[in-house]
């Protein structure tokens, strides 16, 4: 296993998912509607 | 008829016409967002959020381990600033606060989930195959999240924040502790990680 931190940031890096358009939606959605 | 003109909320400069102009609360500061969204400004909130949305689902996900937990931790977010943006006075830099809600909300969440594992102690196959069908789930998710799942929460939210491209004392403000622990507990969670690697690798 690596461990220098930057290499564990890469690893972070590569295992992050990007957010799920429809949720993301979803999300903005409910904070705006919270928002009122 | 003449565009009714006058200066936007946050100060940002001349807008023309009912509404500021968009590209103008693209170029804000997080800061003057915050503050203009804190004083009702809708349009102020809705840009500040969807510039860090990305953000707060990436530390949510650092943080939780899995995509569904990281998207309830998001939605929890989410839904909770804008009354949570009423406590924001500028004192720390906007992503700081930011990251300090999302902390608290992981939190929050722990909190609730370690009181539901009580109550469900003593309901027998439920929770056994509840506790496998987890266990599984997480061996099939990238070593190093499953890992950080094993982490004390402490070392685990340092580890987070650190990984996220946070400084030391960008994680030492969030979490409320020095700078010097911050850097204790990426050492401890180094070794922790280590040694899990170790014990794997001997089996």
């Amino acid at each position: 296993m690596t461990e220098d931190l930057d290499d564990l940031r890469q690893a972070m890096k590569a295992a992050t998912p990007a957010p799920d358009a429809a949720k993301k939606a979803a999300h903005l959605a409910v904070a705006r509607k919270k928002f009122r | 008829m003449r565009p009714r003109i006058f200066f936007s909320r946050i100060g940002q400069g001349l807008t023309i016409g009912a509404r500021p102009m968009i590209v103008m609360r693209m170029d804000a500061s997080d800061e003057s967002l915050a503050r203009a969204a804190a004083g009702g400004d809708a349009d102020a909130f809705l840009t500040l959020l969807e510039r860090h949305y990305d953000g707060v689902f990436r530390l949510a996900f650092r943080l939780t381990g899995s995509r569904p937990e990281a998207e309830d931790l998001t939605q929890d977010v989410c839904a909770a600033l804008p009354v949570k943006l009423d406590g924001f006075r500028g004192a720390a830099r906007f992503t700081t606060w930011l990251w300090r809600v999302v902390v608290n909300a992981a939190h929050d969440r722990r909190r609730r989930a370690a009181t539901r594992a009580r109550y469900a102690e003593g309901w027998g196959d439920w929770e056994r195959n509840r506790r496998a069908a987890d266990s599984e789930t997480r061996a099939a998710e990238d070593w190093l999240t499953g890992a950080m799942r094993s982490l004390p929460d402490d070392l685990r939210d340092t580890l987070a924040l650190v990984l996220d491209d946070a400084t030391h004392e960008e994680a030492a403000d969030v979490l409320g502790v020095s700078p010097g622990t911050v850097s204790w507990r990426i050492s401890e969670a180094k070794k922790h990680l280590r040694a899990l690697r170790a014990k794997e690798d001997q089996v």
